[in-house]
């Protein structure tokens, strides 16, 4: 079941683009990575679901419920972690913890504590005063300790150290067994590639594609090869790039069927890679600069 | 009360600051006014009374016949600059309300969370109006206690005149809040409440005294709040029915616009 869905999104910031017809879907207990240069849209959306911002075409639904009609329904069951968490200044770590709990029906005061122990945050000191890494990581517990059914997080890992943010993935990994539906906007493929199901990749406000990183992309080989240039190279090898006598191909398909493929090659040398989603953005991003 | 809470946190420290700078000026100026009863500040004041022009008294808010002797005529005069100072408080309190947490990004907060901008809006009106009320309140007190200490008034007598004194100052400053409320919700940046504030009220106050200078465009302080509780004319005719009806719909239009512009409004990052 579709936990997150929007449909041909649109919106113009006076003359300059946000996004030109968005559309994409986050299933119920997925993981999904939106990924996209800076700029390109991901937060224009993100902030449309949130209602920060409304949309001029098209819509948006989170849990089946309207993201501008229905929006205090939907922050009742949806935690938020922004890009740039701007608290207030004079209120610590511990009073924002406690007003956050305040908005919501159910004290969890428990699970509060659990996330303040994970993530070894003070709560005694004042917003101002705490880094980078521990304003997010107030922020990662001001979202999950709602309990969320939906998870939206804007960027999460910026500023958090390597640790935390094993810590943090590990617990989203558990959130997302558990049954929450995330979306995460990323610009750390590698994070994306690893913890996500699906990504979507968009750029000046148009969406690229939508991947299914648990199949497709694993599935997905890169094959650089040296030489054979007489050789007629099958269907399913697409040429990404040619230069002098090194071509490289994306192979989508049975690797058994691969090896026999290359084995009737007449070449100086190839290599085979697992795709990485670097090599498939930049492929995407770069096939779009030259379109 | 989540917002009303959290805003009266945010906001107290400057109403604080306000109320006792205003506090300590009320008092020490109606701890002046035992020597205004002698005989020579008497004919000093008649005399200095006696050589201004009818109608810069009028702009200044006086009337030849103005007796410094009686407290209220005193005070009265007095409070019509302290109002300048209050309405400017008022006024920057509501330009700063909804547009500050904006510019500064923490209605990111209030935004996850939810609450709807309706009662956003609300929680912070009621805020502001219990700031400001607040502040009468001290201002009042201190005003009563100023009555009783240096003129030969009752506690009841000076409640009473006190009374009127702040209702009207109440009033005119709900004007001003709901204006600068609009404004605030019309702004794009909180950079520069304060000339904001002062702008509004400055503005209402020269267009009242240009009123009263040139009978051609005596209609001006009609539109200017402060004209309308010159002590004078507020202890003889009191609010004039048309002053209501312009206070009152300008308090309603004013709301009712910021509240359906807020309600609309895109979060610029």
């Amino acid at each position: 079941m579709e936990a997150i869905r929007i449909q041909n999104l649109k919106k113009y910031y006076g003359k300059h683009l946000g996004i030109e017809d968005v559309t994409f879907s986050v299933n119920e207990g997925e993981i999904f990575g939106f990924v996209g240069p800076n700029g390109a849209g991901k937060s224009t959306t993100i902030r449309i679901l949130l209602n920060f911002i409304f949309p001029d075409a098209g819509k948006a639904s989170v849990l089946g419920k309207d993201a501008v009609k229905d929006s205090t329904a939907i922050k009742s069951f949806t935690g938020y972690v922004p890009s740039d968490v701007r608290f207030y200044g004079d209120m610590t770590a511990g009073e924002h913890l406690a007003v956050c709990s305040r908005f919501y029906k159910k004290s969890n005061d428990e699970e509060t504590e659990r996330l303040c122990q994970l993530f070894g945050l003070d709560r005694t000191k004042k917003f101002s005063e705490l880094s980078m890494g521990n304003k997010k990581k107030l922020a990662v517990i001001c979202a999950l300790s709602i309990k969320p059914k939906v998870l939206i997080l804007d960027e999460p890992t910026n500023g958090l150290d390597p640790m935390v943010q094993r810590q943090l993935f590990s617990e989203l990994k558990s959130q997302a067994a558990s049954g929450t539906t995330i979306l995460l906007s990323s610009h750390n493929l590698g994070e994306v590639q690893e913890y996500c199901n699906r990504v979507a990749f968009i750029k000046k406000g148009t969406i690229l594609s939508v991947t299914d990183l648990s199949e497709k992309l694993r599935q997905s080989k890169i094959i650089t090869i040296w030489g054979g240039e007489d050789e007629h190279f099958p269907e399913q090898f697409q040429l990404l790039e040619q230069s002098d006598n090194k071509r490289i191909f994306r192979y989508e398909g049975d690797s058994k069927q691969l090896l026999t493929i290359m084995q009737s090659f007449d070449c100086n040398d190839f290599t085979i890679e697992n795709e990485s989603l670097q090599e498939r953005f930049l492929e995407l991003y770069e096939r779009e600069e030259k379109l | 009360m989540n917002v009303f809470l959290l805003e009266l946190r945010n906001t107290w420290k400057s109403v604080f600051k306000w109320t006792v700078i205003l506090g300590i000026i009320s008092f020490l100026m109606l701890a002046f006014f035992p020597s205004m009863q002698t005989e020579s500040m008497k004919e000093l004041a008649g005399a200095k009374l006696e050589g201004v022009s009818p109608e810069l008294l009028a702009a200044l808010g006086l009337s030849k016949m103005m007796d410094f002797t009686i407290i209220t005529n005193y005070y009265g005069y007095v409070l019509q600059y302290m109002t300048l100072a209050v309405m400017v408080f008022a006024a920057q309190l509501s330009v700063s309300s909804l547009v500050k947490e904006e510019t500064d990004g923490t209605i990111e907060f209030l935004y996850s969370k939810p609450i709807s901008r309706s009662a956003i809006f609300v929680q912070k009106l009621i805020t502001n109006l219990v700031s400001f009320i607040s502040m009468l309140l001290v201002l009042a007190v201190i005003a009563i206690v100023g009555y009783v200490s240096f003129s030969e008034y009752t506690l009841g007598e000076s409640i009473k005149e006190v009374s009127i004194l702040y209702g009207a100052i109440l009033y005119i400053g709900i004007i001003f809040m709901s204006v600068g409320t609009l404004l605030s919700s019309i702004m794009k940046t909180s950079k520069g409440p304060s000339g904001v504030a002062i702008g509004i009220v400055f503005f209402t106050f020269v267009i009242g005294i240009t009123g009263i200078l040139n009978n051609n465009l005596s209609f001006l302080s009609n539109l200017s709040p402060m004209d309308w509780i010159k002590t004078n004319k507020l202890m003889t005719e009191g609010i004039l029915t048309k002053e209501w009806i312009i206070g009152i719909v300008t308090i309603i239009v004013s709301t009712i616009a910021a509240h359906e512009i807020y309600k609309r409004k895109d979060l610029l990052a």
